[in-house]
């Protein structure tokens, strides 16, 4: 081992703290990229093996019949196309009533598309045509098992059914009831598996045909997604919708993306930091050894050979950062795809190695120690041997501080205050380093709980501000003034109207998108709308306007393929709702658009009927939820109450996971800030340890000084803190723009607390950091360094 | 004359076993008030320990030194920096200035921990030390012999008794030397003060009151010296 190294080793011994503090955070960007990238290639891997497995439909077409599989058949590049049918109706399970979906297989016999993994039982058998098979969200929720009843209300009333095993299915592996209901409560929804005949019993305005297809896997997906959906326009489809935009699929996916999202930006701010503590300290570190390199130099060691010594430090620190990140990183992202797949019931958990996730970490982190040792390295080699021997420091020249100079009366503070303004000066490259580090860390924690805020603003706008209604109540007869007025009357019922909600497909210029019309009364209570809901014309979800290019004024046309026609409406304007891109009419309105249409269409019965139509109520205050309920289900003709504020539970209770992922991101970004400000600190100390020594000297005491070095570094910290706060609202405002679509407009929304917490837990993270340093102080042996000029 | 500062057997030891030094080896000695006391002697011979524990910037291992009246033996932390801040100023060969004050600014740093008037005793010190028109410029654009001046002037701020000074010429050419031992010496001549200066400089002795040289940590001489020169008339 040569001198050099013997050296570079004693001087990390000296620095072993800073030095510590560096691999922490190269070790904390590391870690966090090999977890949240292995774990989104995990579950890209995962999700493909499941959907190849299982034949997972490339495209389904809604609203066409069995001959268009020849059509679908007929494009290129697709390789298979089945016929299938499914409904939407009431279904009961040991006296639990919930609207469920039955699909009919796919094909004729057992499906080719999207078949079904059975985990318990047996498929579907021909010699039982009233069996079915369940699928496993609902088995758990229902408790349902092989050999157990399932009833579903048929066009004759209640039909039994006996499940003959469970099984998963590809579509619904996160249980969607469509694009625009993706968190169904689970005990408000359900799907079951039978033979197509069993469809035959249900009524006909429930059921949806559907064709199903399966391109070549040589074929360019959105070409053959291009032309299928022309084909399906020019068929009437209602809807085609690619397995991009299947709504289980594109549930799982927006988690997809938040991994691959974080594996780029936040182990990108970790590895910034790092750099900038490797730069504070390599800084220091080649200033203090002025002498040394100049009698390196003068002894005849080449420019080249101290810049390489000098660069090593950054390489040995990045070294030492990746063997700690690494492998607790990649077996974070194993443990994350196994818990995750485990918690989402996908049947195939890959949890592969994969080599480019290695070679990245080790590249950046290489790159990071790399870079931030360079500029102090090649500083090093441009001493003049001559002047650096003889160790003189240049003068560091004096001046007022920036808000002495804004503002002249602060030159009036007294003068410890005064020396704490121009510390902050005193090394601009340091402060801003500093500051910037504080920003980053500001950034990680505040991008995580903005997630959360932005989460629960959503919920409480959805449901205190648009979904007012308490509960949806289905009957089984029609749905007039009486049955209203019946669920109106229950004791603690504050108010009940008609909801419709029919599913409708809008055509526009840019394309067909699936929704749900849904009807209200103008002087609605149930819904908030910000302009109130207008007598004529319908407004829908602003995102409509994206996905079909129709404007406010256009006449638009909506297909209603449950009841079998459509009607034409001016778009008469938009609402920015936070969930779903609905469309809203007014119930008169609706009726006479019904009636104007296909003249063998009763506007008044599709709205009477119970099949489209559900009583909305809302509670008064002051009465117990569950005992009102109770009394609304033991109303005749009452099928099920479905509890509109269950999603709003269901969700409020998921926050937990959003808890422990702000948690981990708070200590993540108070380790980052901790490392850049102890660095920091620390060669501030020593930097002007002579300063101190002499001052104690001079008989100011310890508080007095740890009040200085505090506040220098608490002014930083706060400089940092505002362009930390600013730079995590615009960059989580980024994150949540990418997660943005048609089921999701969200907005990146902070509470003023959560600015407040972030901003304290920065200071607390100063103030611990500053621990050391004063401590540092503490120790100087004033007698000693006054002696010495300080380096 | 009273007595300023009293040393009683000090000794001073760095290090434990094998590698303790043995800085000062029973140190005995008395420099009356309102003296210059100059500490000869070769290098490591213990003069900058011997002016550490007068100053208490260190405790001896062994003995006493009373300094303005106080026992500096068994003072803790807080009592050491309340006789630093009231009893004694301190003069550094390499001035340790704060370079982000100006001079005026590094004296009143100072002058702010000792009471009112800081303006006052600021200009008073400002003209002691003949810095009249230079006290706002930061330490980087005065002139080696000016800084040096800063730091007199930040020793006399506090008004203290006694002043201790290490080197306090060790870095500055003969003209400016002599400015600034010009400048102690009238502080004693003009007051009560007790001016104890370290050198190895052997023709700065002739101007002080009293010579004591060390040598190996023991105290080998001490002359006193009626009427000593002004530092003018010395070559050097």
């Amino acid at each position: 081992m040569s001198y050099l190294s013997t050296k570079r080793r004693r001087d990390f011994r000296a620095s072993r703290r800073q030095f510590m503090a560096v691999y922490i955070t190269i070790g904390l960007g590391i870690l966090l990229f090999a977890s949240s990238f292995d774990a989104y290639r995990n579950l890209e891997a995962s999700y493909s093996t499941t959907y190849e497995r299982l034949a997972f439909s490339d495209m389904t077409i809604s609203g066409v019949d069995d001959s268009f599989t020849t059509t679908a058949e007929g494009i290129h590049g697709v390789s298979d196309a089945e016929y299938r049918r499914q409904a939407d109706l009431p279904m009961r399970v040991n006296g639990e009533v919930f609207f469920g979906r039955i699909v009919g297989p796919a094909g004729s016999g057992s499906s080719e598309i999207n078949r079904l993994d059975i985990t318990d039982g047996s498929a579907l058998d021909e010699s039982d045509l009233t069996g079915s098979v369940i699928e496993t969200h609902m088995a758990t929720e229902f408790s349902v098992g092989t050999g157990d009843k399932v009833e579903v209300l048929g066009t004759a009333g209640w039909i039994e059914s006996t499940a003959l095993g469970v099984a998963i299915s590809a579509e619904y592996i996160w249980p969607a009831r469509n694009r625009q209901e993706i968190f169904p409560p689970p005990e408000t929804f359900g799907v079951m598996f039978v033979d197509d005949s069993f469809l035959d019993q249900v009524p006909a305005n429930t059921i949806t045909e559907q064709v199903l297809t399966r391109y070549d896997s040589s074929a360019t997906v959105s070409t053959v997604d291009e032309k299928l959906t022309e084909a399906s326009t020019s068929a009437g489809a209602a809807s085609a919708i690619p397995q991009a935009q299947q709504s289980s699929n594109e549930a799982l996916q927006l988690d997809v993306q938040g991994f691959a999202q974080m594996s780029v930006a936040f182990p990108a701010l970790f590895l910034l930091a790092a750099g900038m503590a490797t730069f504070i300290l390599m800084t220091r570190i080649v200033f203090s050894q002025r002498s040394v390199i100049g009698t390196l130099r003068a002894s005849g060691v080449s420019r080249r050979r101290l810049e390489r010594h000098y660069l090593s430090f950054g390489l040995t620190a990045a070294v030492v950062g990746i063997a700690i990140g690494l492998p607790l990183g990649m077996l974070a992202g194993w443990l994350a795809t196994g818990a995750y797949t485990n918690a989402l019931g996908i049947p195939d958990s890959t949890a592969e190695f994969h080599l480019l996730t290695p070679v990245i970490g080790i590249a950046f982190g290489l790159l990071t120690g790399l870079l931030a040792a360079w500029v102090p390295a090649r500083s090093a080699t441009r001493l003049s041997p001559a002047d650096a021997m003889r160790g003189e420091v240049p003068a560091e020249s004096g001046s007022r501080s920036l808000p002495e100079r804004i503002l002249p009366p602060l030159r009036n503070l007294p003068i410890r205050w005064k020396m704490v303004l121009r510390g902050i000066g005193r090394s601009p490259k340091r402060t801003i380093s500093t500051a910037l580090g504080v920003a980053l860390a500001v950034i990680v924690v505040l991008v995580s709980w903005g997630m959360l805020d932005s989460i629960q603003v959503l919920l409480g706008d959805q449901f205190n501000e648009i979904e007012l209604q308490d509960v949806n109540v289905a009957m089984a007869a029609e749905i007039d003034d009486t049955t209203v007025d019946q669920i109106a009357s229950i004791e603690g019922v504050d108010a009940a109207e008609p909801m419709v909600s029919l599913t409708a497909a809008v055509k526009g210029p840019k394309g067909t998108y699936e929704t749900q019309l849904t009807g209200l009364q103008t002087d609605t209570v149930m819904h908030g709308f910000p302009d109130g809901l207008p007598t004529g014309g319908i407004i829908a979800g602003e995102a409509l306007s994206a996905e079909t290019g129709v404007e406010v004024g256009d006449e638009i046309t909506v297909e209603l393929p449950t009841v079998g026609t459509s009607i034409q409406e001016k778009l008469v304007g938009f609402v920015s709702e936070p969930m779903g891109t609905f469309l809203y009419i007014d119930n008169t309105a609706l009726s006479s658009a019904l009636d104007a249409g296909d003249p063998g269409v009763d506007g008044s019965a599709v709205l009477q009927s119970p099949v489209n139509t559900t009583v909305a109520a809302r509670f008064a205050d002051g009465f117990d939820r569950d005992a009102i309920i109770a009394d609304i289900k033991k109303t005749d003709s009452v099928v099920t109450v479905i509890d509109a504020k269950a999603l709003e539970q269901l969700l409020d209770q998921s926050m937990s996971f959003f808890y422990v992922f702000v948690g981990i991101m708070l200590l993540f970004g108070g380790a980052m800030a901790f490392a850049l400000i102890f660095n920091t600190i620390s060669v501030n100390v020593a930097e002007r340890s002579t300063e101190y020594a002499n001052m104690r000297a001079n008989g100011i005491s310890m508080t007095t000084l740890a009040r200085l070095v505090a506040g220098e570094n608490m002014i930083l910290t706060m400089i940092g803190i505002p362009f930390g706060l600013l730079g995590g609202f615009l960059l989580g405002s980024q994150f949540m723009k990418t997660y943005s679509s048609d089921q999701f407009q969200m907005t990146f929304s902070v509470r003023p607390s959560t600015l407040i917490l972030c901003s304290l837990a920065m200071l607390v993270v100063a103030g611990l950091s500053l621990i050391p340093a004063l401590r540092t102080i503490r120790r100087l042996s004033i007698a000693e360094v006054v002696r010495e000029r300080s380096l | 004359m009273a007595v300023a500062i009293t040393c009683s057997d000090v000794h001073k030891t760095y290090g434990e076993g094998e590698a303790a030094v043995e800085a000062l080896r029973g140190v005995t000695l008395e420099i009356p008030q309102g003296e210059v006391a100059v500490i000869l002697g070769p290098s490591a011979s213990g003069k900058t320990t011997l002016l550490n524990q007068i100053g208490a910037l260190e405790s001896p291992t062994h003995g006493d030194v009373i300094a303005n009246g106080v026992s500096l033996a068994d003072l803790d932390e807080k009592q050491q920096t309340e006789y630093r801040l009231n009893s004694v100023g301190f003069i550094f060969q390499l001035y340790n200035l704060v370079p982000t004050l100006t001079a005026r600014e590094n004296i009143g740093l100072i002058a702010e921990l000792t009471g009112s008037d800081v303006e006052q005793r600021c200009d008073t010190v400002i003209e002691q030390v003949s810095l009249t028109g230079r006290e706002s410029h930061f330490p980087a654009q005065l002139s080696g012999g000016e800084q040096q001046r800063v730091s007199v002037a930040r020793g006399l701020v506090k008004d203290p008794p006694i002043l201790l000074a290490d080197e306090p010429t060790g870095a500055l050419d003969i003209e400016t030397g002599t400015q600034i031992l010009t400048l102690l010496r009238n502080l004693v001549d003009t007051g009560e003060r007790t001016v104890v200066m370290v050198t190895h400089n052997p023709d700065i002795r002739r101007i002080a009151h009293r010579v004591i040289e060390l040598r190996d940590g023991e105290v080998t001489d001490i002359r006193e010296q009626a009427n000593p020169p002004a530092p003018a008339d010395l070559q050097w």
